[in-house]
């Protein structure tokens, strides 16, 4: 049942295994942003809402950011980490979020697509912050067959996120581990684990990381993702506001001695903390990141011949143009 | 819209969830986004808001009473129409002058009128420069036409002797 985690899997040469690539987010159009962060990433991540504009009643994908990305697609794999499908609503689906990845996909080929493993309407109300499902046999059935709907619509991976548990829980049927569990095996998606997340939950309730790590499947993980928050009020926010801390960047290393099957590690930013920080932390941080997870053998020196590459293939754009 | 409090009848999880300081803490989140995403679509009305204290009432009242759209474009053109019937004369006008300046830099072929208590640039000027206007020295009657026939989509005009 789990022989392929979903349409597409290719298991990552074994000699990568505790080494993979990186990627970072990118919603806003920022030309100078995707010009620094691209020696240091494989990937590129993009949320189809965060790219989206309203245009006299219509919701399309942003012209100028497409054309980034259309402009990139030779340099880096494209994967999709949606927020607005909110998969765990008892009504169902959003269809406004899936009308634009079906925009996406006819102009951008995309590696995999993920989403979270929340849901963010309630009777078709938008509460503009992420809940985690209950962990219970209901849920369950809920989720599943819109997981497979989803796989047989796209023929492409689709990979699910942990994400913070914001409320106290449902009483719950399963565990965090065994509710993930379930999914990836009666599904075959794959899943993205969010390091940060946990460490949210761990500070903000006392969620036990390593009984989670020993109980989860992680052969199911794909993708890893990390990103730097703030406390308020006591509690850590998953809020993607600035730098990786050293305790993210330790447990991160610890789950990719588990899971084999990682392709990729995204730093997450907001756009809004990139205008507060600067491009310049997006892009050292990212280089920080890469020599720590010795992506290559030096980090600069590859980022050095890409940033050539990108500018004689941006010059012959512009020549052609 | 607004969360019912919870019965007698719901059930235990309910009851604790309505007394939890999560559930706090997840409505503060929520309104963050809120005010931060109006105040990056509609910087004008959103400062002006904010100036005066009032930025987080008005998107608190905005959201309470309207089914708002995920897409932040469409949230902030139904806020700036939300707030002219909820607001003083002057957020009223900073308000439809920012919704139509927005929709005419979008491409709309239109042209529209907005009245104006004080001297639009006065007010402009304040807030492009995050402080409150001279309001006392800047009273009259005025009218901006915002369309994309004007060179920075927008003119002002005085309406002379008019009594304000």
């Amino acid at each position: 049942m789990l022989s392929a985690y979903n349409q597409g899997y290719r298991a990552p040469e074994s000699n990568c295994a505790l080494r993979p690539k990186l990627a970072t987010t990118y919603d806003a159009h920022d030309p100078e942003l995707l010009f620094g962060i691209l020696p240091y990433i494989d990937y590129l991540e993009i949320t189809p809402d965060s790219i989206a504009r309203r245009d006299n009643g219509r919701t399309e994908l942003h012209p100028e950011i497409l054309a980034d990305l259309k402009a990139v697609q030779d340099e880096v794999s494209l994967i999709v980490h949606g927020v607005g499908l909110s998969i765990g609503s008892w009504e169902g689906y959003d269809d406004a979020y899936l009308g634009l990845l079906d925009e996406l996909i006819t102009h951008i080929p995309l590696k995999w697509h993920s989403e979270h493993l929340g849901y963010l309407k309630v009777g078709g109300e938008n509460l503009n912050t992420m809940l985690a499902m209950p962990r219970t046999k209901e849920a369950l059935n809920l989720l599943i067959p819109r997981i497979r709907a989803l796989q047989q619509r796209y023929n492409l991976p689709f990979l699910l996120e942990n994400i913070v548990h914001l409320l106290p829980d449902h009483p719950p049927h399963y565990t965090d581990a065994a509710f993930l569990n379930i999914l990836t095996a009666e599904t075959g998606c794959g899943l993205i684990l969010d390091i940060y997340n946990l460490e949210c939950d761990s500070c903000n309730y006392g969620f036990d990381i390593p009984v989670f790590f020993d109980e989860l499947n992680f052969e199911a993980v794909r993708e890893i993702h990390i990103a730097g928050g703030v406390l308020h009020k006591g509690y850590m926010l998953d809020v993607h506001s600035g730098q990786v801390a050293a305790s993210t960047l330790e447990l991160t290393r610890l789950a990719l001695e588990k899971a084999a099957n990682v392709e990729v590690i995204t730093f997450e930013i907001l756009p809004q903390a990139v205008q507060i920080h600067g491009q310049q932390m997006v892009v050292a941080e990212l280089a920080r990141l890469s020599q720590y997870f010795k992506t290559g053998k030096n980090g600069h020196q590859n980022a050095a011949n890409k940033n050539t590459r990108f500018i004689k293939n941006a010059h012959a754009g512009a020549d052609a143009g | 819209m607004p969360t019912p409090a919870p019965t007698p009848d719901d059930p235990p999880y309910i009851q604790l969830l309505a007394r939890s300081s999560e559930l706090m803490l997840a409505r503060e989140i929520a309104h963050w986004w809120r005010a931060y995403q109006i105040e990056q679509y509609c910087p004008l009305t959103a400062t002006w808001l904010q100036l005066h204290g009032l930025l987080d009432d008005k998107v608190t009242r905005f959201y309470e009473n309207t089914n708002v759209s995920a897409f932040i474009e469409q949230a902030s053109a139904d806020f700036l129409d939300f707030l002219p019937a909820h607001a003083d004369s002057i957020t009223r006008s900073i308000s439809r002058f920012e919704k139509a300046l927005l929709n005419v830099r979008r491409g709309e072929k239109k042209e529209y009128e907005i009245d104006w208590e004080l001297n639009p640039y006065t007010v402009l000027d304040a807030l492009l420069n995050r402080r409150k206007p001279d309001l006392e020295n800047s009273r009259g009657r005025y009218i901006t036409s915002v369309s994309d026939q004007h060179p920075e989509f927008f003119a002002v005009f005085k309406i002379e002797n008019h009594p304000i």
